[in-house]
């Protein structure tokens, strides 16, 4: 099964303490006057707290947030702590991966057992009376403030969570890697994860492995006797109802298209590939897929079949499935990434500074004359991302955008490719992000959309020209990173922050 | 502190508990109760209890009327702040807050009826409490 960012929720148990005078007395413990010292009151006034805190919640909670029934426990001032209140907690933590506590005076120190109890994230509700110090401070003294959160206000609940959440995604994420040869880094991607299992012990990140060749075997139909590759197995082969489906999506793609310069078969050879690698992520239950297109393209099997991924990873893409070029997993997760601060769904590419210099811009690979030529009026702090995969959802997830449809092989015509004009996007903020190919720190960028190139263009190339606001510290700080970074529309850099926070990673913000 | 304003708005208050009382022992001792009317008695009461009875706000939500009582009580003498802002102590309360959870107190005495604390304090409006309440004296609680 594919499971999606946005089919990830983050289980959050709400955990309310209250203290309960038996007694009417006065003296220190004793806030309040009047009928409020009457045995009774507490209880109520524990609701009334409890009330406020949950309807905060309902308030505060961002998307991808599913708030379970919340479980009630305290004392009296028999100053009583009963091993049946935690048996009640051990059954509700199992499925939480956050307890939001709501603590008060007189119940700190349940608080501060509730999280040594059970090794789950804890946040302290900002309006816990002085709780969030104090159970804070207590905890750190004790070893045990990683992973214990008090923020500040209510205002700064949404970020926290939606923090917290993107870090689940990212621990959820399981990537396929279509290997060739090298199982984790490919000769067009040297800056990708080299140690995948120093990636999994950081970020919780799980790699699967298939054969590049069982897959392209598998793009057509079944063999008597099995594969080459796979002799007498029965393996995930091209079946009529594939076929069906690619003949219908060839249909809404030409037939969306603003314009469309691939043949249909090419279109369908490339159709094939994509339903191919998603059979794949589904068997392999993975949620990401990366396949190195320059290590694979030497086999000359994607001439001799007549496709490429392009077309795939855009329609992953779109669907909110990372999924990147050039065998690159760490573009794949770093997509992810902004897939689950943002909800959007990412492109990706070559990322490189556009240096004006001597009344000119250097000769870089991906970007036109003509268009160079039409930045000079304004050519300070560029920079421009460029590849083959656009797709049609690329400013919202729920909403398509005009696009073209092209071939990547210049001769030969074959590679369907989807096309979007970035020039369209003049003045949108972009966020763009990478993770360092350690895993220990995250590019996170943003900037402004100054125009696009390539949208009629054949082969590799889409091109979004940013600027960002200070192009010699963005370009030092990608030189952490590595080339390809991935974007999306609007400015997510305070989420991106956050997740890099709670993931232990620092952020290099440019 | 004025002390005349203070033992004025002191009495003031003595006589609205009165008064409030006397809406409940009324509601009990109604031989036609209806659940309409007991939302009559109990809003009066809240009237009563909130000091709002004299200019009665156009509103039936419990929250806006805890908020507009502590309003009156501290124009009627200042002073009083010091012992209806509960929101100074040391415990999470807002004023509001403990203003209902004792008229939610209260209620059960006057009307001698038991309520979910659960329950209760999610009630936001007059009809939604009678709702409660009436459902507690028909079970005979």
């Amino acid at each position: 099964m594919i499971r999606k960012a946005s089919d990830i929720k983050l289980k959050v148990l709400p955990v309310l303490f209250g203290m309960e005078h038996l007694y009417y007395y006065e003296g220190p413990c004793r806030l309040v006057d009047g009928e409020a010292l009457q045995p009774g009151f507490d209880k109520i006034g524990n609701e009334m707290f409890w009330k406020g805190f949950l309807d905060n919640i309902a308030q505060y909670m961002p998307a991808g947030v599913e708030v379970l029934e919340p479980v009630r426990g305290g004392r009296t001032d028999d100053w009583d702590n009963k091993e049946t209140m935690w048996e009640t907690f051990a059954q509700a933590v199992s499925g939480a991966d956050v307890a939001f506590v709501f603590s008060n005076l007189g119940v700190d120190d349940l608080a501060i057992e509730f999280h040594l109890r059970f090794p789950i994230p804890m946040v302290i509700c900002p309006t816990s009376s002085y709780s969030p110090t104090q159970v804070y401070a207590a905890l750190k003294a004790k070893g045990r403030g990683e992973e214990l959160y008090a923020p500040m206000s209510w205002t700064r609940v949404p970020l926290l969570f939606t923090a917290l959440r993107a870090r689940k995604v990212i621990r959820s994420t399981r990537i396929l890697l279509a290997s060739r040869g090298s199982s984790t880094v490919s000769y067009a991607s040297p800056d990708t994860f080299a140690d995948q299992d120093r990636i999994t012990r950081k970020l919780g990140v799980l790699f699967r492995h298939v054969s590049i060749h069982e897959v392209m075997d598998q793009m057509s139909p079944a063999l008597p006797g099995g594969n080459p590759t796979t002799p007498g197995r029965r393996t995930l082969d091209l079946t009529e109802e594939d076929r069906a489906e690619m003949e219908r999506l060839a249909d809404e793609l030409l037939g969306g298209a603003q314009y469309a310069d691939v043949e249909r078969q090419y279109l369908l050879n490339s159709l094939a590939a994509y339903l191919t690698v998603k059979k794949h992520m589904d068997f392999a239950d993975c949620n990401a897929f990366t396949a190195p297109c320059p290590d694979a393209c030497s086999t000359r099997r994607m001439n001799e079949q007549k496709f490429t991924f392009c077309l795939t990873h855009s329609l992953l893409n779109e669907q909110g499935i990372p999924s990147a070029c050039e065998f690159d997993a760490n573009s794949a997760l770093s997509m992810q990434a902004l897939i689950a601060v943002s909800g959007q769904s990412p492109y990706m590419g070559n990322t490189s500074p556009l240096p004006y210099e001597n009344g000119g811009f250097m000769p870089l690979a991906g970007l036109s004359e003509e268009r160079k030529a039409a930045l000079l009026a304004d050519p300070e702090n560029l920079y421009y991302m460029h590849h083959s995969v656009p797709h049609r959802c690329m400013r919202r997830p729920d909403k398509r955008e005009p696009y073209g449809l092209n071939h990547f092989a210049y001769e030969q015509k074959f590679g369907a490719v989807l096309r979007y004009d970035f020039e369209r996007d003049r003045g949108q903020v972009v966020t763009v992000c990478r993770f360092s190919p350690d895993g220990e720190k995250m590019l996170i960028g943003r900037g402004e959309v100054v125009g696009g190139d390539g949208y009629q263009m054949p082969n590799c190339r889409t091109t979004v020209i940013f600027r960002v606001k200070d192009q010699e510290d963005f370009y030092r700080k990608q030189l952490e990173v590595g080339n390809h970074c991935a974007l999306v529309f609007g400015d997510y850099t305070r989420e991106l922050a956050a997740l890099a926070e709670v993931l232990g990673v620092e952020a290099l913000m440019a | 502190m004025d002390d005349r304003r203070l033992e004025a708005a002191r009495a003031r208050i003595r006589l609205g508990q009165r008064a409030a009382a006397g809406q409940a022992r009324a509601a009990r001792e109604d031989p036609a109760l209806t659940r309409q009317s007991l939302e009559g008695y109990l809003r009066q009461y809240i009237l009563e209890k909130f000091l709002l009875a004299d200019c009665p706000p156009e509103t039936d939500e419990l929250g806006v009327l805890a908020r507009e009582s502590l309003a009156r009580s501290m124009s009627m003498a200042p002073g009083l702040a010091a012992i209806y802002d509960t929101s100074a102590g040391c415990s999470s309360a807002s004023s509001v807050d403990t203003k209902l959870a004792l008229l939610l107190l209260a209620v059960q005495k006057d009307f001698r009826v038991r309520l979910d604390p659960a329950r209760a304090v999610r009630a936001e409006r007059v009809p939604e409490l009678t709702d409660m309440i009436w459902e507690n004296l028909r079970k005979g609680l």
